[in-house]
């Protein structure tokens, strides 16, 4: 298959980039090696459809995953590369855990350590050790938490009941704490400790001050540790899978049934895995995931740093729009969770929601009652995240839109297909979309893509942002621009002509496939916390499979990744 | 800026661009305390997106020192004290491609991995060395201050945080900055208030102890997560004991920065740059590194004249007078800022000069021409420091891509951390 699609250039002692797959398949390249790193670009650029070049014989989407599956076997994995890295708990889990565990209000986000996001979410372990003023802030926010719960009647009989023994009260909230039944020494060197400052006469609240402190500031409450099953280290316990679960529904700890499940091994089973996402999920409408997960992947949540300059777009001085634009993809996250529609629904659903902001801003009817409420479009324009402002204005400069931006969007985030860095010295386009000279922006554009160097991730990225050119900097559509009718009509890297928004949509439609992966792709590193490689290909297309046979709704999706080892287990992939 | 509390507003008046704040006056009167030597002291100030080297670059004069060009000559009086290194480089950040390649090892010296998030690899930043070997002396090693959280946003395949961290205390170990003033604030007073309580310590060997027995079934990157919690958790308590044994300098009584981040930038970097000088008077470190704003920093400096936009934007002027113009000029501002830094170190008295004599005070950009990337010949200034024997108001010359981890060397040497060798320098530059 690979000599067949690939033998003609990139074989033997002249092949093209220095790329010969007869050698690479004959000695598997080393971890990190530059041959593993033109690999990992092979495999996305056959997955993506970048390569083969247009002008040679174009492999169907079948014999694309089989290539895809034959560079992902012989891609070394780097060191461990199917651990996820020990994850600290995010400010909202933090807040969340607290809450659950102590019954007391969390110290405010902005008192704990930052949350940098690494690799597209702010929940991974990779690049967030704890540093010395981290452990600060941890200390001041445990010390306020303990001090909360000694002061509230109900949330010190919560931790102490007053009817039992303090070993018992404290196995208790440690199994809570810690998300698991806690070691015979975790318990005892408690005992030992609140026995220790008895002795030295500390009153009985500072005790449990101390006792809560020493709770707060324990790595494992801290921190999601996963050691895997004793017997079977590669598998996850059974209060690991519901950790996992839980945090990824609903950023917070497993609930009593929950932990009960695991208790009983009932979540070694796929089916009950889902079942009891999907309770967790219906518990809060999809909320929690909605903004965690999802503005996130779809970076919903940048669009609070547009700064379209507001001379030109007054629209902005209104101070709930951008805040609003946001809202519109988390509603639409929660009606795909809540009411299990097709996945396709976030690139094609022909309903939004909106409140009086958004109504104006997109030209629709003004809704009849405060706050958000579900509309139909009037028209398909605008469809799915593609349609919205969150993405069209996230995308845009300040006093232009991006179709670079816009492109390397539907690449990277709907499609998984990842662009390669621009070139040192590549140029910049102007910052303002006002003609200078007669060079339409578009012009200079094409005139930046016949240059070798740009052209070929640009005749990927670019069109998909041309044919979004009706909608400008805010999202709004329009038809000209400083008085040129806009071209919304583009040649695709495969020759074929499409047009406008309605084009886009056709495209995405026939690459369905990989989008549905892109999602199980960026599901699974939020919940698994650690990268996907070339090596996990098998695993995920299995999950694309699986979607779609189970009729591609959201539960098929959810339930296709929980029932994943790439999701239960600590080590998948191919073997090594 | 939305509307604040009179505090706010009262000690805002005192900020701004003025040279010596109330609080800072009040601050000389306490000042000095009885000491034989006064210590030795490092600031790191480092602006990102490089400089237009038009506008950097000063004629030399005869007598050693030199014309300020546009954007020098916002040091002012303080060009006296200010000298101008010219041909440092930082080898480690040829190759790489955009921006973090380049600030994440500025202070390090090394090549930095390129990864997402995964297994970090950078160098020991000279101000983390200085903290691990003379921080003991004072209740805090070393301050990391910001204007930004990290960017959501990788550079050419490099994670968010290698843009975002200057101090590095391992290779795989980025520290974390604080970026709100008031808590800057804030934990200089903690430090001086921390006591030997015998519960905390309890509690502090109790988790200290759970660490370190979790490591041990836990495969190699969990430990190192884990080895980090320890050193944070060490850390503390090295504080604690500082701060029971350490006569430190008291903080005098001024109002405290306002809560949160401050809308204004201006503000925003003078309230950081009074910590800088309220640190070091009180002696609660004697390192401190200051990322005015994250490599890329897409700021709109439009409260300059002429400068509305984006600084990166302007930063890739492509030989345009439209953009060179704001570019040199938001160039200038920063260094008008470091300037005031310094005005600010000089009105402290100390021993028989003042702060400034004994503070050794850098601004640094990580690439020259920003529209280039450019890696060479990075603009350096060197300030202070008199009474360590810094070279003062010299325009010093090297030779094209003589390390700039030479500096590093000398400036260790000179805070008295025994060190022979850093980066690529095996001598010192000075």
């Amino acid at each position: 298959m690979v000599e067949r699609y690939c033998g003609n250039c990139h074989q033997g002692l002249d092949a093209e980039r220095d790329l010969d797959f007869a050698a690479l398949f004959a000695h598997r390249p080393a971890p990190d090696s530059p041959d593993a790193a033109r690999l990992e670009r092979a495999f996305h650029a056959v997955r993506s459809g970048t390569m083969p070049p247009a002008d040679e014989p174009q492999p169907d989407a079948a014999a694309r995953r089989e290539l895809a599956l034959a560079f992902g076997a012989i891609w070394p994995a780097p060191a461990a590369a199917g651990l996820p890295t020990m994850r600290r708990l995010s400010r909202l889990e933090y807040q969340n855990t607290v809450r659950v565990v102590f019954g007391v209000e969390p110290p405010a986000s902005d008192l704990l350590p930052e949350d940098p996001r690494v690799q597209g979410f702010d929940n991974l372990g990779d690049g967030r050790a704890l540093g010395p003023l981290g452990f600060e802030q941890y200390c001041a926010a445990a010390a306020q938490v303990a001090a909360a719960v000694l002061a509230a009647a109900t949330a010190r009989e919560r931790c102490f009941p007053a009817a039992l023994p303090l070993s018992d009260s404290l196995r208790a909230l440690l199994a809570r704490a810690f998300r698991r039944p806690p070691h015979a020494a975790e318990l005892s060197l408690r005992l030992d400790l609140a026995a220790a400052r008895q002795r030295a006469g500390d009153p009985p609240d500072a005790v449990l001050d101390a006792l809560l402190q020493s709770i707060l500031l324990a790595p494992a409450f801290l921190f999601r540790i996963e050691a895997g099953d004793p017997q079977e280290p590669t598998r996850l316990t059974g209060h690991e899978l519901a950790v996992r679960l839980a945090y990824l529904c609903t950023a917070a700890p497993p609930p009593p049934e929950l932990t009960a499940a695991a208790d009983a091994g009932a979540l070694a089973a796929p089916a009950a895995r889902l079942a009891f996402a999907q309770r967790l999920l219906a518990a809060d409408g999809g909320r929690t995931l909605a903004a965690t997960f999802f503005d996130q992947w779809l970076r919903a949540r940048d669009v609070l740093d547009s700064n379209a300059d507001f001379r030109r777009y007054p629209a902005i001085w209104n101070h709930t729009l951008r805040p609003s634009l946001r809202e519109e993809v988390l509603r639409l996250a929660q009606a795909l969770i809540t009411e299990d529609l097709p996945v396709a629904v976030l690139l094609e659903a022909d309903f939004t929601h909106v409140d009086a902001t958004l109504a104006k801003l997109y030209g629709l009817p003004e809704p009849t009652a405060h706050g958000f409420q579900r509309v139909a479009l009037p028209d398909d324009r605008r469809r799915g995240v593609l349609g919205m402002g969150a993405f069209l204005m996230g995308s845009s400069l300040p006093l232009r839109t991006s179709p670079v931006r816009r492109g390397r969007y539907v690449l990277e985030v709907l499609l998984d297909a990842p662009v390669p860095p621009a070139p040192p010295g590549a140029g910049t386009l102007p910052a303002d979309d006002a003609p200078v000279g007669k060079e339409s922006l578009r012009a200079q554009l094409e005139r930046h893509r016949r240059d070798p160097r740009c052209a070929n991730c640009h005749a990927a990225m670019d069109p998909f942002g041309l044919l979004l050119e009706n909608f400008d900097v805010l999202g709004q559509w329009r038809t000209e621009l400083h008085g040129q009718p806009i071209d919304c009509s583009v040649e695709l890297p495969d020759g074929s002509q499409a047009r406008g928004p309605q084009g886009l949509q056709q495209v995405l439609q026939a690459r369905r496939d990989e989008f549905v992966r892109s999602f199980a792709k960026h599901l699974l590193v939020f919940a698994s916390g650690r990268p996907l490689w070339p090596s996990d290909e098998a695993a995920l297309q299995t999950i694309v499979a699986d979607t779609a046979a189970r009729g591609g709704r959201w539960s098929a999706l959810l339930g296709a990744v929980l029932a994943s080892p790439l999701f239960s287990h600590r080590i998948s992939g191919a073997p090594r | 800026m939305t509307a604040h509390a009179p505090a706010r507003r009262q000690f805002l008046r005192g900020a701004g661009c003025a040279l010596a704040l109330p609080w800072l006056e009040a601050l000389t009167a306490h000042t000095p305390h009885p000491r034989r030597m006064p210590p030795r002291r490092l600031a790191i100030l480092v602006m990102p997106n490089g400089v237009l080297p038009t506008a950097w670059q000063p004629t030399p004069a005869a007598d050693g020192g030199y014309t300020p060009s546009f954007a020098l000559e916002a040091l002012g009086p303080r060009q006296a004290c200010t000298s101008v290194l010219t041909g440092l480089a930082n080898r480690g950040s040829f190759t790489g491609d955009g921006h973090y390649a380049k600030v994440a090892p500025l202070l390090t010296g090394a090549t930095i991995r390129r990864t997402g998030g995964r297994d970090l690899w950078n160098g020991v930043s000279c101000d983390q060395l200085a903290a691990q070997t003379l921080g003991h002396a004072t209740l805090l090693p070393s301050l990391e201050l910001g204007c930004d959280p990290i960017y959501p946003v990788e550079d050419m395949g490099y994670s968010t945080v290698y843009g975002g961290n200057l101090a590095w205390a391992a290779p795989d170990r980025p520290v974390p900055k604080e970026i709100a003033p008031a808590r800057v604030f804030e934990r200089l007073v903690a430090a001086r208030s921390l006591v030997h309580e015998p519960r905390r310590r309890a509690v502090l060997d109790l988790v200290a102890g759970e660490a370190r027995s979790l490591s041990r079934a836990l495969p190699t990157r969990d430990r190192q997560q884990l080895g980090a919690y320890l050193d944070a958790v060490h850390a503390l308590e090295r504080r604690i004991a500082q701060a029971t044994t350490t006569a430190a300098g008291p903080l005098p009584n001024h109002p405290a920065p306002p809560p949160g981040v401050p809308a204004d930038y201006p503000t925003h970097v003078e309230l950081m740059t009074d910590l800088i000088a309220l640190a070091f008077a009180s002696d609660s470190t004697r390192v401190v590194t200051f990322l005015m704003a994250n490599e890329v920093s897409g700021r709109d400096f439009g409260f300059l004249d002429g400068c509305r936009g984006g600084f990166h934007d302007f930063s890739h002027h492509e030989g345009k007078a439209e953009k060179q113009e704001p570019y040199r000029r938001i160039n200038r501002w920063h260094v008008a800022r470091f300037a005031s830094l310094l005005d600010k170190l000089a009105a402290l008295p100390e021993g028989d000069g003042t702060v400034l004599d004994h503070s050794m005070v850098v601004l640094a950009s990580a690439m020259r021409d920003g529209n280039a990337h450019d890696p060479h010949d990075l603009p350096i200034l060197l300030a202070g420091g008199a009474a360590c024997g810094l070279p003062q108001g010299r325009l010093l010359a090297h030779p094209a891509d003589t390390p700039l981890c030479g500096l590093w060397l000398a400036l260790l040497q000179r805070l008295g951390a025994p060190v022979e060798h850093f980066g690529d320098a095996v001598a010192p530059l000075l």
